[in-house]
């Protein structure tokens, strides 16, 4: 449904802050895109409504390459590409109800009709009795709902969500993610969400991209992205508790083993004692971790084990043999 | 200092003179700064919005333009911009002297002030706000109306309660060309005929008067803030 293809911006001739950037996301998908502070996120997620005009490539949805609208067929799409963002950005003069009016009278709804959608979208998000209030009497999760109800006031296709959890407090956070989850299903709206945090990709979104320095340094489904994540981009994202490359010195003497399992498999079996008894490899643990993404939990962890292909090799087959995936990798390459 | 004869003199001018004259200083700062807002308050907009990264660019010659014709009037001296808008004010009210005609200097002097305050004021909003009613697909007039002065309304409100009290100021002094009010009382009585006490009188009801329009104005101005509560 959205299409991105070789996008680029460069600011001002010389800052690239995102380079050839090319995805896919498919109707009714909820897409996460995550990366460190200058990533690109930011720019990118503007891209894709054009606050931001890329430098080159192209934004097709449905088929329409949004880069070469007018001004004028640019607005009337923009209607179908809502967003919220980090510091929910409502008019602070105007009440709930007013800033939830904002997008339909800009469309040229008569304002009895307006507050009548919009007080039906406050109830879609909780929070009908707050029509009256202003922003500054509500906290956090209340004004991002009121922004969630105001993006959907246009019946929008697509929601663009720009670290729109990222001033809330975890508890908040979850309860605002359960809304996108909802309205992603109730309304079939397509979800792109901006974030540096790996719990919201892992709660709710079904593929991510990883951006690292202005480019996607790898995609896919979350679980696999997660489980076994292959670039060092993804690594520092899924391991922020140190799993540093730099740190695990390139001897000579050791070859590196990534295995991942889900926890049925790590709990009911010693997978690295037995491999020492069933196949007489020994192997250390540079790294452990646990994640639970979508519900289930993943276990990684990363071996070292002798400088011998036929070490490797028996290594290797027996976690395929106990059906846990397992693979090589090149540390320090 | 002030014999009784002479308070008695005062009093007799301040009852027989001075409710037409605070009438008079009243409707025309309220008429001036009304005319001085219609061209202000558009070109304090577009001051924001015809910047290189605003809403709607204009050409850059255009800006500059602007900014330079709003210094210009802004740096002559009100006197000097009393007498320089004669033949204006000639052309609008059909002749120079009096209390009508004293408006149109009054206006010319204060567009330019209150264009700035606006641009201020707007320059308050934030360009996050800005940017959601972009995303929303507003064009750059329905952002202006719809989102910009809204959300800087207690901030113009103060911004021209300042106006509103400074061209307070430069009408007291269009008493010089004739122009009635307080400050013709003042200047008349006080500058002319050595009659202090009335010039002070007169003095003390402007200050009362300014006291008033700001006490009122930023009383609105926090009032109508609903980033307060």
């Amino acid at each position: 449904m959205i299409q991105i293809n070789n996008l680029s911006k460069i600011y001002n001739n010389e800052v690239e802050a995102i380079k050839d950037i090319s995805l896919t996301i498919a109707e009714g998908d909820i897409y996460g895109i995550i990366g460190l502070s200058g990533a690109g996120k930011s720019t990118l997620v503007r891209c894709i409504n054009l606050l931001e005009k890329p430098t080159g490539g192209t934004i097709e949805i449905d088929g329409v390459d949004l880069t070469g609208l007018s001004e004028k067929q640019l607005r009337e799409k923009r209607k179908e590409i809502s967003m919220i963002f980090q510091n929910f950005n409502l008019l602070n003069q105007k009440n709930c109800l007013n800033n939830v009016c904002l997008p339909l009278l800009i469309a040229g709804m008569n304002k009895k009709k307006a507050e009548k959608r919009a007080l039906e979208l406050l109830e879609i998000v909780g929070i009908k009795d707050k029509a009256t209030a202003y922003p500054s009497q509500l906290s956090g999760g209340q004004k991002q709902r009121v922004a969630i109800a105001r993006a959907l006031a246009t019946s929008p296709r697509v929601l663009l969500c720009d670290e729109a959890t990222s001033a809330l407090d975890p508890t908040t956070t979850a309860a605002i993610l359960q809304l996108l989850k909802d309205i992603n299903q109730k309304f079939n709206i397509t979800i792109i969400i901006i974030t540096h945090q790996m719990s919201v990709v892992e709660s709710i979104c079904r593929r991510v991209a990883i951006l690292d320095d202005g480019m996607v340094a790898e995609k896919g489904e979350v679980s696999s992205v997660f489980s076994n994540p292959q670039s060092a981009a993804a690594r520092r994202l899924v391991f922020p508790e140190g799993y540093d490359d730099k740190l695990i010195t390139a001897d000579e003497d050791v070859r590196f083993i990534r295995v991942v399992f889900d926890g049925d498999i790590a709990t009911s079996k010693p997978l690295v004692a037995s491999m020492a008894v069933e196949v007489n490899v020994v192997a250390s643990i540079v790294y452990a971790s646990t994640k639970s993404i979508g519900g289930k939990t993943y276990g990684s962890l990363l071996l070292s084990v002798k400088n011998d292909e036929k070490t490797v090799k028996k290594a290797l087959d027996y976690f395929t043999r106990n059906e846990v995936s397992a693979k090589e990798v090149f540390l320090n390459v | 200092m002030f014999s009784a004869d002479k308070f008695q003199e005062a009093l007799e001018i301040v009852v027989s003179q001075f409710p037409l004259a605070l009438w008079e200083t009243v409707y025309v700062t309220l008429i001036a700064t009304l005319f001085a807002t219609v061209i202000g308050l558009p070109l304090g907009v577009l001051l924001v919005t015809g910047k290189k990264d605003g809403i709607r660019p204009l050409p850059n010659w255009f800006n500059r333009f602007i900014d330079l014709f709003i210094n210009v009037l802004r740096s002559i001296p009100f006197l000097i911009v009393m007498i320089l808008v004669f033949p204006l004010t000639r052309v609008i009210v059909g002749t120079t002297v009096g209390t009508v005609a004293s408006i149109v200097p009054l206006v010319i002097a204060s567009f330019p002030f209150i264009a700035r305050l606006v641009e201020s004021s707007l320059k308050e909003v934030d360009p996050n706000i800005i940017e959601m009613a972009q995303s929303i697909g507003a064009t750059p007039f329905q952002i202006v109306a719809k989102v910009m002065l809204p959300e800087a309304f207690p901030s113009l409100l103060q911004n021209l309660t300042i106006a509103t009290t400074t061209i307070l100021g430069y009408s007291a002094m269009s008493g010089i060309i004739g122009g009635g009010g307080l400050g013709k009382i003042a200047i008349n009585y006080g500058y002319y005929r050595y009659k202090y006490l009335i010039m002070l009188l007169a003095v003390i009801v402007l200050v009362l008067l300014v006291q008033i329009f700001q006490s009122i104005g930023s009383f609105i101005a926090t009032k109508s803030d609903k980033r307060l509560k």
